[in-house]
Order: structure tokens, then C-alpha cells, then sequence
């Protein structure tokens, strides 16, 4: 018994653990340093116009019809499931439209585009870089004393700043718009009952473009961060790509918390 | 290049798209309008949730703005003298002026059951001025639900620890109700032939009292025999009234002249006259008797036909003699001078 090796003890949980808290920490960090990189050659960096109308084009207008269809149908959805419970409680609905509007602005709209933003242009970046780093485009890039962040995140990330508000904006028009239609047919609310603002000041509006421009930048700088640290080829950009989107998504919902609260912090609940 | 110039447009229009809505928007919510306004001051001691930006409404219509919700923390306004706790700055479009009154009242309310609050203003009534710019009025406070909520609690709590405290007299009360009521019940159900028996002798003596009072009505109220009777009761009242005067005169001066009469014959002398004159005339009448006897004999004699005024009067052979002479002396009258 004094021979036996001494047993291991079992470890495999915590390590796990620890693999996974230092994975995220360095991840964390990676990233920050891609944002802040990223930040510095917005400023310092080369101006190549093409390339962010290009960027926009691909992120803003291509999106364009996928985001309109899906927040139009969310904004049924809502609205209607939001009549059917209203009804259940106070059968009045003067306010409908006006609750509706400030959920919108302040939250859903934003939040809801930018989830969708998330899944088509996040997967875009990160399996676009993803195969440049499998293919060695981007050491290619280095070797030209290119840095890639300059050469391929500035771009996307300017383009997705301002298309991202763009597209937020008009698809909570469409929402709103898709609501307003909805409770007009199933629960008779007229028009000019439905579009009131009453429930609207600047601090929701503050809110709103807030989540908008933070949602713009995090997407490309996430889905960057995860295109630029591919490896193992082309499965590998496989999981560049979920990973963008599952992280993407992930920083939406964050940033939303951090931001929702800051937004009750400046402006209260009224 | 063209190409390129094609992607330009569409991101640009996309842009501007986006930035027409919002711009629209924000527009629309800072509540914009070219109307020219005035303000108003409406002073309140709590307007509720009344937030600045609410609208105002003057029935259901929007004509302008609550700016701002300003805290005075009670102090005395100098024009006004009335502590103000909070006050309203409120913009009012020009085109209503001359609709809102100086006596207009300014109230908050909600629209719909939930809905956000507004300043709503009864305009006034056109007698009198309109309400002058910068003008500061005295606002009616919303209803406090919450204060009465609380004192519904209050109420609520007191009744429910009175209950509770008196359970065993709340108990007995209701023991007993409940005893009194069965024994009604049994009262009722053992004498309800009886009780049947006097509701209806009500009910007749009802129909009764209703034909007395309507009869008593037809022939003591209603009717024109009684006016009639009351008529002459009062023209005889008066008639009494204007004929009293004269008559007590008259009566007066009779009872005088009796008056005098008596004291003529009180005199001693005067009634010893009168006595004897009394006494005369009682001869007188003694006398008259007897003469009357004797005429009644004469009178019967000549019946008889005694006397020669009785065999005149009563004997039947003279008048026809007499009778046959007068006629034989119409027929001869000569024999009046020559007997034959």
C-alpha cells in the first residue's frame, strides 16, 4: 500500500471550470484589445472610402428585406399577444399604441434588430476573416505591414455603427408600423388612437440610439475578434461563425443590461 | 465604377431614409407646432403625475403643452397671495385665446383608465374676459386615489378589529334576530286567519271612510245649498248690522215714552182716577146688558107678532093687504083722492 502511487486527485470539474474562466478572461482581453486597435485606426488609420460603402451596402441594404420581414412579423406578434393579455386584464386599449411605442424605442426595437443584425452580419464577418486567417491572407496582410484590424475591421465596423442605427430605425418604423395594423384589425384600435407619443421623452430616445450605436459597434468587433482567432481550417471557420454569433448575440444582451440600467439610473422609471 | 456609384445610392437612400423617420419622430415628440402660443401659470398643491410635456386639452382637443413643473415649496406669490406648492408653466396655442375665459377652470385627468395624465381646461362661460397672457390661475388638484385608498384601509382595518373583538356580541345579536324572527314567523303563520280578518276590515273600513269623506265632500263642501244658506246668513249679517242702529234708537225712545207712562201712572191720585173710572165702566156695562135684555124682549115680542109692530112686522095678512092696496093704488090712483 506504501508503494501505490499516490491517486490523482479528481480535478476534471474545477479544471474545466478554471480552462473555461481563463479562456473567457483571455478572450475578453483579446477582444477588448481588438476594440480598442480598432478605435485607434478609426482615428488614425487610412481612409479607404470604397471599402466602408461597400461594407455598408453588404451590412445595411443586403439586410435590409431580411430585418424588415422578421421585425414586421415580430411586431404582430406582439402587439397582438399584448391585446389579448390587456384585454384579459382592463378591456381599454386607449394606451396600447403608446405603451407599444415606448417598449419599442427604448428596448425591443433595438434589441430585436440588432439580435437579427446579429445572426446574418456577425456570421458574415467571422467566416470572412475566418477564411482569410485559414487561407493566410491575413499573415499575408501582416507581412505587407498591413495591420488586418485597419484593413479589414475599420471598415465594418464604421459601416455596422451607422447601418446598424440605420436599419434599428426603420425597423422599428416597420414594427410599429405592423403593430399599428394589427390592432387596428383585431382589436379595432383606430389609427389616430394607436400612433401617440405621450409615453415618449428624450430619455427613451437617448436610450434607444445608445443601444443602437453600441449595438453597431459590438458586432463587428465580436464577430472580428472571433473571425481573426480561427484556426484548424475550414471546420474551424465553421466554429469562427457560431461562435461570432453566439458571442454577438451574448454582448447584445449585455450591453442591453449595462445600458437599460444606466438609462434608469439617468432618467428614472417616470 | 458605375457599379460602385450604384452601391453609393443605395446605402445614401438607405441613410436617409433612416434619418427622415427619426428625424420625424423626434419631431413629433418634442410635441412640434408653428402655432403661436401664450402661457399660462396654473398653480396646484399636487397636480398628481402631471409631467412636464403633457398635453393640455380643451375637450379632447390638443391645443398646446404643460413646459414645466416648477417646485415654489409653499411660498406666497405676491400677485396672487396664495401659497403656491407647485407650479405649472403652460403654453397655450394663440388660436384658442379668446375661447379660454377668465373664470375657466384647469383640472388634471387621465386619458383612458390608465392613461397618462394631462391638463384638461373647461373653458368658462362668455360672459366672462379672456384670459390674459401670463395670467396665473388657480388649478384643481386630481383625485387622490391614494389617499383614498388609505382611508378605505383605514375603514376597512376598523371595521374588521370591530368584528373581531365583538365576535361573541355580533353572535348573540344575530342568535337572537334569528330567535325573533322564527317567532314572528309562528305569530303570523298561527293567527293568519285573523290577521286575514283585519287586513280586509281595513280594507273596508277604508272603502268606507273613502265614501264618507266623498259624500261629506258632495254635501258639506261641494254644495250650492250651503253656499246658498251662507249667502243669506251673511246678507242677513249685514243687513242686521246696517238695520241695528236705527232700531235700538227706536227701541230706546219706546222704552222711554213707556217709561213716562209708568211714571204718569205710579201718581196715587192718577190710579185712584183710573180705579174709578174702571169702576164706571163697569156699571156702564152692567147698564148695557139690562137695556140689551130688554131689546132682546122687544125683539122677541115682535117675532111673536105682539104689539102692533109685530103684527106689522110678522103677521103675513097686513103685507098682503098692504101689498094689494099699494098695486090697486098704482092701478087707480085716483083712489088716493076719491074712495069709491
Amino acid at each position: 500500500m506504501a508503494d501505490a502511487p499516490l491517486a490523482r486527485p479528481e480535478t476534471g470539474l474545477v479544471r474545466n471550470v478554471g480552462a473555461a474562466g481563463l479562456d473567457l478572461l483571455l478572450g475578453g482581453r483579446e477582444m477588448y484589445s481588438v476594440f480598442v486597435r480598432t478605435l485607434y485606426y478609426v482615428f488614425r488609420g487610412r481612409r479607404e472610402r470604397g471599402a466602408v460603402v461597400r461594407q455598408m451596402f453588404e451590412i445595411g441594404n443586403r439586410s435590409l428585406f431580411f430585418v424588415s420581414i422578421t421585425m414586421g412579423f415580430i411586431g404582430m406578434i406582439l402587439l397582438y399577444q399584448a391585446g389579448l393579455q390587456s384585454r384579459r386584464v382592463l378591456p381599454d386599449y386607449t394606451m396600447l399604441g403608446a405603451t407599444y411605442l415606448e417598449l419599442l424605442v427604448r428596448d425591443l426595437a433595438a434589441s430585436l434588430a440588432a439580435l437579427m443584425l446579429a445572426t446574418r452580419v456577425g456570421a458574415g464577418i467571422a467566416a470572412e476573416i475566418g477564411s482569410m486567417v485559414v487561407t493566410e491572407q491575413v499573415d499575408a496582410l501582416r507581412m505587407c505591414a498591413a495591420d488586418p484590424i485597419d484593413f479589414l475591421v475599420v471598415p465594418r465596423f464604421l459601416a455596422s455603427m451607422v447601418m446598424t442605427t440605420a436599419l434599428i430605425v426603420w425597423s422599428g418604423a416597420v414594427a410599429f408600423v405592423a403593430g399599428a395594423i394589427t390592432a387596428n384589425v383585431a382589436f379595432s384600435v383606430p389609427f389616430h388612437t394607436f400612433f401617440s407619443m405621450q409615453l415618449i421623452d428624450a430619455g427613451d430616445l437617448t436610450i434607444g440610439l445608445a443601444k443602437c450605436v453600441a449595438y453597431g459597434a459590438a458586432i463587428p468587433v465580436v464577430s472580428a475578434y472571433c473571425g481573426l482567432s480561427t484556426f484548424g481550417g475550414s471546420e474551424g471557420v465553421g466554429w469562427a461563425t457560431t461562435r461570432a454569433v453566439v458571442n454577438s448575440s451574448l454582448a447584445i444582451i449585455i450591453l442591453n443590461a449595462f445600458i437599460s440600467t444606466a438609462g434608469l439610473l439617468l432618467f428614472g422609471t417616470k | 465604377m458605375a457599379q460602385e456609384r450604384s452601391i453609393e445610392v443605395k446605402v445614401g437612400a438607405l441613410i436617409l431614409v433612416s434619418l427622415a423617420i427619426l428625424g420625424a419622430f423626434i419631431l413629433v415628440m418634442s410635441g412640434l407646432s408653428f402655432e403661436k402660443t401664450y402661457t399660462v401659470y396654473v398653480d396646484f398643491d399636487n397636480p398628481g403625475g402631471l409631467q412636464g410635456g403633457a398635453a393640455v386639452r380643451i375637450a379632447g382637443v390638443k391645443v398646446g403643452t404643460v413646459k414645466a413643473l416648477e417646485f415654489r415649496g409653499g411660498k406666497v406669490d405676491p400677485t396672487s397671495g396664495r401659497h403656491v406648492l407647485v407650479r405649472a408653466q403652460v403654453a397655450i396655442e394663440q388660436r384658442v385665446h379668446d375661447a379660454i375665459h377668465d373664470n375657466a377652470d384647469f383640472y388634471v385627468t387621465t386619458q383612458g383608465v390608465l392613461g397618462e395624465q394631462f391638463l384638461a381646461i373647461d373653458p368658462g362661460t362668455a360672459e366672462h374676459p379672456a384670459l390674459a397672457d401670463g395670467a396665473v390661475v388657480k388649478g384643481i388638484d386630481p383625485p387622490r386615489i391614494d389617499l383614498f385608498l388609505a382611508k378605505a384601509y383605514e375603514l376597512l382595518d376598523t371595521t374588521v378589529t370591530g368584528i373581531k373583538n365583538n365576535r361573541e356580541t355580533i353572535a348573540s345579536i344575530a342568535t337572537n334576530t334569528a330567535g325573533l324572527l322564527k317567532g314572528l314567523n309562528v305569530l303570523v303563520t298561527d293567527n293568519k286567519d285573523r290577521i286575514d280578518r283585519i287586513v280586509s276590515n281595513v280594507e273596508e273600513l277604508t272603502v268606507e271612510a273613502r265614501t264618507l269623506t266623498h259624500d261629506a265632500r258632495v254635501n258639506y263642501v261641494d254644495n250650492p245649498k250651503l253656499t246658498h244658506t251662507v249667502d243669506n246668513v251673511e246678507a242677513l249679517t249685514t243687513k242686521i248690522r246696517d238695520d241695528a242702529t236705527p232700531m235700538l234708537k227706536d227701541a230706546r225712545e219706546a222704552l222711554a215714552n213707556l217709561n213716562r207712562v209708568s211714571g204718569t201712572v205710579g201718581d196715587p191720585a192718577q190710579q185712584e182716577r183710573i180705579k174709578k173710572t174702571l169702576t164706571d165702566l163697569a156699571q156702564l156695562a152692567e147698564r148695557a146688558n139690562s137695556t140689551i135684555a130688554d131689546a132682546q124682549v122687544i125683539v122677541s115680542h115682535i117675532k111673536k107678532g105682539e104689539g102692533t109692530v109685530g103684527g106689522l112686522v110678522m103677521d103675513e095678512e097686513i103685507y098682503d093687504d098692504v101689498q094689494e092696496m099699494v098695486r090697486d093704488l098704482k092701478h087707480n090712483p085716483w083712489k088716493f083722492l076719491w074712495r069709491e
